[in-house]
């Protein structure tokens, strides 16, 4: 289970980093064109908004299976280990709770844009798919935290 | 809405809650318990607060000081400013201030700018014994210098909320900012007094011409932007990507130190800390929105207002609020709110709009690196992975700095306006 | 109040700001004050797609920008950019706030979650370029900013050698001081409140086009208010285009004085030039029908009003 979800993250980690460079070459890409061939690729600046939101809430899940998100620990890292054990697992049911609660809205958001087929304005990406990577990088947020909460309450190491 | 906005947000900010989290948190009760809107809206607006151009300079400047730092060049540019100071004391610290201006010329986020430094300019700090509470206030603090030199996003905002010129608010940004780095060097000549620096430290050709040798297409990373920029080659937000560029090609073709296995490890941290910091901008969009939509600084402006203050204190007031306003939301939805409202009084005592778009600016950027939601923290804390509590005691004596700088800036107009009388005149 | 309705418009000062505070006073008292209407101008609710976005979901009742931005929710709006349907100012003015139009423009965007409620000019539409344009051939080898990707936006200037780039506005005047672009095409009034004047002095007016805005308010919205308040909202929005128009008229010459003032040159182009230029927007045409088959009979339909509003 344990290999198999690492397989899994290494694979996602690797397309991140791919969509990284394939911005930077965009950009790049952009300058060459305009400054040697006087044309731009005009769909290039919302492709590579839209590419930095997905990066944003797709490596989130990972950010929070490696517990990185940036908080503020200057009282609770003092507490004993038994009050230290209930404000994670509060915090990881409120963690689920509020992402779970959210991803609902953005599931209906995103139901609604891909009923109606809206696309943006340049680039004429679907918005359901732009905006579904919120939904997913909730989903994936309040998945990690039920997992920790379940490891923390059944005392297990996942 | 106190308590849905403030009080639930501080509680589980206190209990070591994620700060996404929390602004998360607090906005979902706020709008299910004391408002009637569409829920919809809180996913819309987490998107939305980060689909914008101007964030996109962020993960392009922390992969271009990654590859900068796994590639060798970081520390020839280091070594470079060190072979050429000589005995100056404070000397590694005034390198980083020198680094944020040159850094504040080339880009208007001064996230990107934290970023960047940090990566360069840590190592350095702390091998010249330079302890980390003084580093991360000088470095979370220098970004902000960022967005006072143009150019500068803040500014552009400003400029279209006040019906206001761009290039007079960066003409008027020139001198605001050099005065704050010579603030900044001043306290670094004073941190760094009695220090005792090597005497082979001391200028010579025999360290400089070597240095400058091994340093030169290090050099050309801030050569090649600020180039750019000014030679109209490219935006500040495609010199991100194009520097990103360099310093990979550089660092792995010519001085052949960056190897495939480095490139990999660059993207991935980056991906990293963007998404640790800008989850936290979606989050915070959603707590602007509200603020925005509740009217909540429209009522603060309305308070002051009716106060009926003469006009330096009034000023001294429209100061305190962008300061409370500035640590709690964004600066950039920060400018688009308070402008309309405070700009009329402003201008009713006489205060230039241009000198007043400084005020603004000065104050939003001090915003960038206060507790409890200064964004440069975040960065810093992520990408130095030093703890909360040390840069928070670090960063105090450079509020200070930047509140002495404000005060110079809000009573003395022409150290705004001289640069716009004589770039652009009248 | 029993309802906030929030209206959003992405400029400060300009004829949309008149028109928001005209349809806030004719609506509050209309609705005896069961309607209460908050005016966020200048993106204050955010940039002008996630506003729009806001208005198709239910999150913000109403959004006034340029029609430009509700053409990928329904490929009706683009009519309104095609130039070469209005003699001036006022007919525009006459031709938009004709009912038949307004009728018609309220059934656009239906299946998005848009109602349409208003439209009218914005002004006519500039290009500010740092070479200048003073004919057509000038244009040659200029990176020109353009609003949109469709064919009408980029197919004339191409047509006419220049590059057409794409760029947020507000990088536009920063590039344009560095010489990242050129120039950029824009209603009158945007030159003016962005102070364009202090990068670029020669605006060129384009022939015979005009930035259209419409109002456009949540369906989500009127459906919950119940069809009296419904159609009172729809009332005060099409009472309020007159105020606006009203405003508007003088404010033209104004911004062109203001212009002049800073040091600036409103340039002209001949008669010459300016068939020149509608010939290279009229060729594009065949291909703005290829890409959007509703724009023909759109267009058509416009024609026909705007024949019969033409000064005789
Ligand atoms: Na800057
Ligand atoms: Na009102």
């Amino acid at each position: 289970m344990r290999r198999s979800l690492d397989a899994f993250a290494r694979l996602c980690t690797a397309g991140l980093s791919a969509l990284l460079l394939g911005m930077v070459t965009l950009i790049c890409l952009n300058v060459v064109l305009r400054y040697v061939f006087g044309a731009s690729l005009l769909w290039a600046d919302e492709a590579l908004v839209f590419a930095m939101v997905g990066m944003v809430f797709l490596a989130s899940i990972g950010v929070s299976r490696r517990d990185q998100h940036l908080r503020m620990t200057l009282i609770t890292q003092a507490l004993p280990d038994g009050a230290k054990r209930v404000f994670s697992a509060l915090e990881y049911l409120a963690t689920a709770g509020v992402c779970l609660f959210t991803a609902w809205y953005a599931w209906r958001s995103t139901l609604l844009l891909h009923r109606r087929g809206t696309v943006s304005n340049m680039a004429e990406i679907p918005l359901w798919l732009a905006h579904g990577v919120v939904l997913v990088g909730l989903v994936g947020m309040a998945v990690v935290a039920l997992v920790r909460l379940y490891a923390l309450l059944a005392r297990k190491d996942i | 809405m106190f308590w849905t906005l403030v009080v639930i947000p501080v509680v589980l900010m206190l209990m070591g809650f994620p700060i996404f989290l929390i602004l998360l948190a607090g906005a979902a009760a706020t709008m299910v318990f004391t408002m009637n809107v569409p829920l919809l809206a809180l996913p819309q607006y987490l998107f939305s607060s980060v689909n914008a151009y101007a964030l996109l300079a962020l993960p392009f400047f922390i992969l271009a000081g990654e590859l900068m730092d796994r590639g060798g060049i970081a520390s020839r540019l280091v070594g470079l400013m060190r072979a050429s100071m000589g005995r100056v004391p404070g000397k590694v610290p005034m390198t980083a201030i020198t680094g944020g201006a040159i850094f504040g010329a080339i880009t208007g986020v001064g996230a990107a700018s934290v970023a960047t430094q940090s990566k360069i300019m840590l190592p350095s700090l702390r091998e010249d014994g330079y302890a980390d509470e003084y580093s991360s206030g000088l470095l979370a603090s220098i970004g902000a210098v960022g967005v006072i030199i143009p150019p500068s996003i803040p500014m552009i905002v400003y400029a279209a909320a006040a019906d206001e010129s761009i290039p007079r608010l960066y003409a008027a940004g020139i001198v605001p900012g050099l005065l704050l780095v010579a603030l900044l060097g001043l306290h670094a000549l004073w941190v760094g007094r009695g220090r005792v620096i090597p005497a082979e430290e001391a200028f010579s050709l025999r360290r400089f011409v070597p240095a400058l040798r091994q340093g030169i297409w290090a050099a050309g990373v801030p050569a090649v932007i600020i180039g750019g920029i000014y030679g109209g080659i490219f935006s500040p937000t495609e010199a991100a990507g194009v520097a990103c560029f360099y310093a990979f090609a550089v660092s792995a073709f010519v001085m052949k130190e960056l190897t495939w296995a480095d490139l990999l490890a660059a993207t991935r941290t980056t991906v990293s800390f963007t998404a640790q910091i800008m989850i936290v901008i979606a989050c915070a969009g959603v707590f602007s929105w509200l603020i925005t939509v509740n009217q909540i600084s429209a009522q603060m402006v309305q308070a002051i207002q009716e106060m009926a203050l003469p006009g330096w204190v009034l000023l001294l007031a429209i100061n305190l609020l962008l300061l409370i306003v500035g640590c709690l939301i964004d600066p950039l939805s920060a400018i688009l709110l308070l402008t309309p409202l405070l700009l009329p009084l402003a201008t009713a005592v006489g205060v230039d709009p241009v000198h007043f778009g400084i005020i603004v600016t000065v104050n939003l950027a001090i915003g960038l690196f206060t507790p409890p939601f200064g964004i440069n923290i975040f960065v810093l804390q992520s990408v130095a992975k030093i703890p909360l509590r040390t840069i928070y005691r670090g960063i105090m004596p450079f509020v200070g700095i930047y509140l002495l700088a404000l005060m110079l800036i809000t009573y003395i107009p022409a150290i705004s306006l001289a640069g716009v009388r004589l770039l652009i005149g009248n | 109040a029993d309802y906030t309705l929030k209206v959003s418009s992405p400029t400060n000062n300009d004829a949309i700001l008149q028109w928001m505070q005209a349809f806030e006073a004719r609506l509050e008292a209309a609705t005896a004050g069961a309607i209460d209407v908050e005016l966020y101008p200048a993106n204050q609710l955010g940039q002008i797609p996630a506003t729009v976005e806001g208005v198709a979901m239910g999150t913000i009742e109403v959004t006034a920008p340029a029609s430009s931005f509700f053409v990928k929710y329904d490929p009706r709006f683009e009519a309104f950019d095609v130039p070469g349907l209005f003699d001036d100012l006022a007919h525009a003015q006459r031709v938009l706030a004709d009912p038949e139009v307004l009728d018609r423009l309220e059934t656009f965007g239906a299946d998005q979650g848009l109602h349409p409620i208003a439209a009218f000019p914005h002004g006519p539409l500039g290009l500010l370029s740092t070479k200048g344009v003073d004919k057509v051939s000038a244009l040659q080898g200029q990176q020109i900013r353009v609003a949109g990707p469709s064919a009408l936006a980029t197919g004339p200037f191409a047509a006419l050698g220049a590059s057409p780039v794409s760029m947020p506005l507000g990088e536009v005047l920063p590039a344009m001081q560095n010489g990242v672009v050129d120039g950029l095409i824009a209603g009158l009034p945007v030159f003016t409140t962005g102070r364009y004047y202090d990068v670029a002095k020669d605006l060129t007016v384009l022939p015979e086009s005009y930035l259209v805005v419409t109002a456009v308010a949540s369906q989500t919205f009127l459906d919950m208010i119940g069809p009296e308040l419904s159609e009172q909202v729809r009332t005060a929005a099409r009472e309020a285009i007159a105020d606006a128009n009203g405003w508007n008229l003088g404010a033209v010459e104004k911004v062109q004085a203001i212009w002049v003032e800073n040091g600036g040159k409103i340039v002209e182009l001949s008669a010459e030039d300016n068939a020149a230029y509608l010939e290279a927007v009229f060729a594009t045409l065949p291909t703005a029908f290829g890409q959007n088959p509703t724009l023909e009979g759109e267009l058509a339909f416009l024609q026909g009003v705007a024949d019969r509003h033409a000064a005789k």
